[in-house]
């Protein structure tokens, strides 16, 4: 028998040292890969043209979210030839700095939306939300009828706008000021449609892959 | 499948019978859970190698040959097919669950049976005397 063997037996035959010991080692390896990606993630910052959300953009934004729309619709084109192709420049990081949470998706039941800002106009995506087979005859996607009467909740967005400014997100006293002027009037179905035509119109990436 | 076996394996024993209610329903959800299973599972399956197939498809010159409305209508029939996988699926549960309220009759039976508990009659004297003897 080994010389060493009664080291190996020592931690061997009992569970809690050996419980321990696993937990420590585990924790090293898995250290070893979070920390850089931490520091990494930190490093990641706005490129130009890369602009916080207005506030009509953010309840547009908050809307998608609510509605769920993010588990039919990703927003992450990957760097594939096909994907480029059909929806334009790969997603970069630095275009979701200002997304809490991110809205990439993991299922296409409808297309990627990365990019689709600009794509349709106000009055098709208007039109498709109120009723998708009206301008799709294969899409089965729902209906939305109710956000066209919704009305938008000013103290609300200014709310969040002053939670998301604490998180670091660049918004001024004279933007949140501004949140009931620029909400005026406008309905769900408004912010949504903002939200979607501003989707990766950032001037840093040129639409041809 | 393991939960739903470890399931059938206590159900007896925690209520105190010898085997399960009904073993050809035992053996019914098993064969409807495999079947839904593997209907549901070859029709994603399918359907997701479809999708990819079709979202990179190109034509000589390089150029997309299926809008993405096209992949969408091609899953549907797999999508069916999950559905029917999945009402199988369910199917089963609900013979188990026939199954479960069967074998637990016996016990139900059990605990709403009243227990005799003599009941004391009360003290002819006692020391120190109720309060209202007293008075």
């Amino acid at each position: 028998m080994a010389k060493g063997y009664k080291y190996f037996e020592a931690v061997e035959k009992h569970a809690g040292k050996l419980g321990i010991l696993t937990a420590i080692m585990v924790s090293i390896g898995g250290l070893a890969e979070i920390t850089p990606l931490f520091v990494e993630a930190h490093a990641i910052t706005a490129v130009e043209g890369v602009q916080p959300y207005d506030p009509l953009r953010l309840a547009g934004k908050d809307i998608y979210v609510r509605e769920g729309c993010y588990t039919c619709h990703t927003q992450m084109i990957r760097a594939l030839r096909a994907e480029t192709q059909r929806y334009g420049h790969y997603s970069i990081s630095s275009e979701s700095v200002y997304d809490r949470p991110h809205q990439w998706g993991s299922k296409r039941t409808g297309p990627d939306l990365a990019r689709v800002g600009g794509k349709y106009s106000d009055e098709w995506q208007r039109l498709h939300l109120m009723d998708p087979r009206a301008v799709v005859q294969a899409s089965n996607m729902p209906a939305y009828p109710w956000l066209a009467e919704e009305k938008l909740d000013a103290d609300d967005i200014s709310a969040r706008m002053r939670a998301l400014r604490r998180l670091g997100d660049p918004y001024s006293d004279a933007d949140i000021s501004g949140v009931p002027a620029a909400l005026e009037g406008k309905t769900a179905l408004d912010a949504l449609v903002a939200y979607l035509q501003g989707l990766g119109v950032s001037p840093m990436v040129e639409t041809a892959p | 499948m393991i939960t739903i076996g470890s399931l059938y394996a206590m159900a007896p024993r925690a209520l105190g019978r010898p085997a399960m209610h009904s073993k050809r329903s035992m053996e019914l959800h098993f064969w409807m859970h495999t079947a839904g299973l593997i209907l549901y599972v070859a029709a994603m399956w399918t359907a997701g190698v479809t999708e990819g197939l079709m979202w990179r498809a190109t034509d000589a010159n390089g150029a997309l040959i299926y809008p993405f409305i096209d992949s969408l209508i091609a899953v549907r029939p797999f999508y069916l097919i999950r559905f029917l996988g999945g009402l199988l699926i369910v199917g089963g549960m609900i013979a188990m669950a026939w199954n479960l309220w069967h074998t637990a009759a016996d016990a139900r039976a059990r605990l709403i049976k009243p227990i005799p508990v003599p009941i004391p009659e009360p003290e002819p004297l006692q020391v120190p005397a109720p309060v209202a003897a007293r008075a």
